[in-house]
C-alpha cells in the first residue's frame, strides 16, 4: 500500500512559486509482515516502524509546525529528517500532516484488505485535524468523484498550483486497486479572483466555477454532518 | 377570477411572510456580526502568518461558517414552516377535504425539506422556484376555497330567510284561516 500526496509547497501568494512537493509513504499490509515503512520525503528517504508511525499520526494532530517539529524530534531518531523541520513554512508542513491525517484516516485498510473500501473513505468525505482548543478546527476535505474528469484536469492543476487543493494517489495494486483523489489542505488561504488566470484560461472564469462547485460540495457535506453528526 | 383572491387569507399570508422576513433577518445581521469578528481576527493574524490568511475577503469567502449568507437561499430554507402554520390556521374553519390533505402533504414536504431538501437545494433556483410556486398555490387555493364556503353561507342565510318569510306568510295565511 502506497500514499503519494503531490502539492506545492511555496505559497503561490507570497512567491508567485509552483515547486512540487512529493511525500510518499510505502507500507506492507501489516496482516502479512511487520516490516519497516518507508517514507521518501522529496527525495529524502526515512524508515520507521509501523509503531512510530502511528506515534507520529497522533501526536502531530492539531499542532503547529513548531510542535510538529518537537513532536518528530522526540519520535523519529534520524535528527537529520526532524531537524529539517525546524524552518519549513506553514504550507510546506500542513502538506506533511495530511499524510498521517490520511494514513490514519484509511489505516485499517494496511492490516485488512476486506474490512473497509478505500474508495468510501476518500471521496466525498472530510477529516478534521482535531486541536483540542475551543474554535474552529482545520479538515481536509476530499472531493467528489464525478469531478476528477479529464476535461477537468487544467482546472485541478490550476488550483493545486494556487495552494488550494492537493493531488493524492493511494497505490494497493492487486488486493486494494489504484485510487486518485484531490483534497483541499490545512492550509487553505484565501486566494483573490486575479490568481485563478492560467493559459488555458485567461479569465479565470472558469477556474473559479469549479472552486466554487467544491466549495459548495463541502458545506453540504460538512453542514450535513454539523446537523445530523453523520 | 375574483374567486381566487381573499382579504381575510391575504392578510394571514402577510402575517407569514412577516414572520419569514423576521427570521432572516435576524439570521442575517447574527452572520455579519459573526463575519466581522472573524475578519479581525483574520487581520491580526495575517501579520505573523501571511501564507495561511492571504487574501481576507476570499477567506471568509470560502470558509462554511463566515460566508455572506445569501437571501435567497436563507428565505428557502426557512420558507416552509410559516406557510405549515399558515395551512393548520386554516383548518379550523370547517375545512374540507382539500385543506386537510394540502396540510397533511405540507407535513411530509417539511420532514423531507428540514432533513434533507434545504441542505442540498436551497442554493439551486430550481428549487426556489418551487417553494415560491408552493406559496402561490397555496394562497390561490385558500383563498378560493374560503370565498366559495362564504358564498355558500350567504346563500345558506338567505336561503334560511326566504324560508323565514316563506314561514311567516304561511303561519298567517294558516292563522288567518284559523280565525275564520
Amino acid at each position: 500500500m502506497e500514499i503519494v500526496i503531490l502539492g506545492n509547497k511555496e505559497s503561490f501568494q507570497l512567491t508567485e512559486n509552483n515547486i512540487p512537493l512529493e511525500i510518499r509513504l510505502i507500507a506492507p499490509n501489516l496482516a502479512q509482515s511487520n516490516s519497516l515503512f518507508t517514507i521518501i520525503y522529496d527525495g529524502y528517504t526515512l524508515r520507521i516502524n509501523p509503531d512510530d508511525c502511528y506515534k507520529i499520526a497522533e501526536n502531530i494532530k492539531g499542532k503547529s509546525p513548531i510542535e510538529v517539529h518537537f513532536a518528530l524530534n522526540r519520535i523519529i531518531e534520524d535528527t537529520q529528517f526532524s531537524n529539517s523541520f525546524f524552518n519549513k513554512s506553514l504550507t510546506e508542513v500542513s502538506l506533511f500532516k495530511a499524510l498521517f491525517l490520511i494514513y490514519n484516516w484509511v489505516e485499517i485498510a494496511f492490516t485488512d484488505a476486506y474490512a473497509v473500501s478505500i474508495g468510501s473513505k476518500i471521496y466525498n468525505e472530510f477529516i478534521i485535524d482535531y486541536n483540542n482548543q475551543v474554535g474552529s478546527q482545520q479538515d481536509i476535505y476530499f472531493i467528489r468523484k464525478e469531478l476528477i474528469t479529464n476535461s477537468n484536469k487544467i482546472y485541478l492543476n490550476k488550483l493545486i498550483e494556487v495552494n488550494l487543493l492537493v493531488k493524492l494517489n493511494m497505490l494497493g495494486g492487486d488486493t486494494f486497486g489504484n485510487f486518485e483523489t484531490y483534497f483541499i489542505p490545512l492550509i487553505k488561504p484565501g486566494v483573490s479572483r486575479d490568481y485563478f488566470t492560467s493559459q488555458q484560461d485567461p479569465t479565470g472564469e472558469k477556474s473559479y466555477t469549479f472552486w466554487k462547485k467544491i466549495l459548495a460540495d463541502r458545506d453540504a457535506r460538512l453542514n450535513s454532518w454539523m446537523k445530523n453528526r453523520f | 377570477m375574483q374567486l381566487l383572491y381573499n382579504h381575510k387569507i391575504f392578510l394571514l399570508f402577510i402575517g407569514g411572510l412577516f414572520s419569514l422576513l423576521l427570521t432572516i433577518a435576524v439570521i442575517y445581521i447574527k452572520q455579519l456580526t459573526k463575519r466581522e469578528t472573524e475578519r479581525k481576527r483574520l487581520e491580526e493574524e495575517k501579520r505573523f502568518q501571511p501564507e495561511a490568511v492571504g487574501d481576507i475577503d476570499a477567506k471568509l469567502e470560502d470558509s462554511v461558517e463566515f460566508k455572506k449568507p445569501n437571501i435567497f437561499q436563507e428565505l428557502t430554507k426557512w420558507g416552509i414552516q410559516p406557510l405549515l402554520i399558515i395551512s393548520f390556521i386554516s383548518l379550523f374553519e370547517q375545512a374540507t377535504e382539500v385543506e386537510i390533505i394540502g396540510t397533511f402533504f405540507l407535513v411530509i414536504l417539511t420532514l423531507f425539506h428540514e432533513f434533507y431538501l434545504a441542505e442540498k437545494f436551497s442554493i439551486a433556483s430550481k428549487y426556489q422556484f418551487t417553494i415560491l410556486a408552493i406559496w402561490i398555490f397555496f394562497f390561490f387555493l385558500l383563498s378560493y376555497k374560503t370565498n366559495i364556503r362564504q358564498e355558500k353561507q350567504a346563500t345558506s342565510v338567505i336561503n334560511t330567510k326566504k324560508y323565514h318569510s316563506f314561514l311567516a306568510v304561511h303561519y298567517s295565511v294558516t292563522n288567518t284561516t284559523k280565525t275564520h
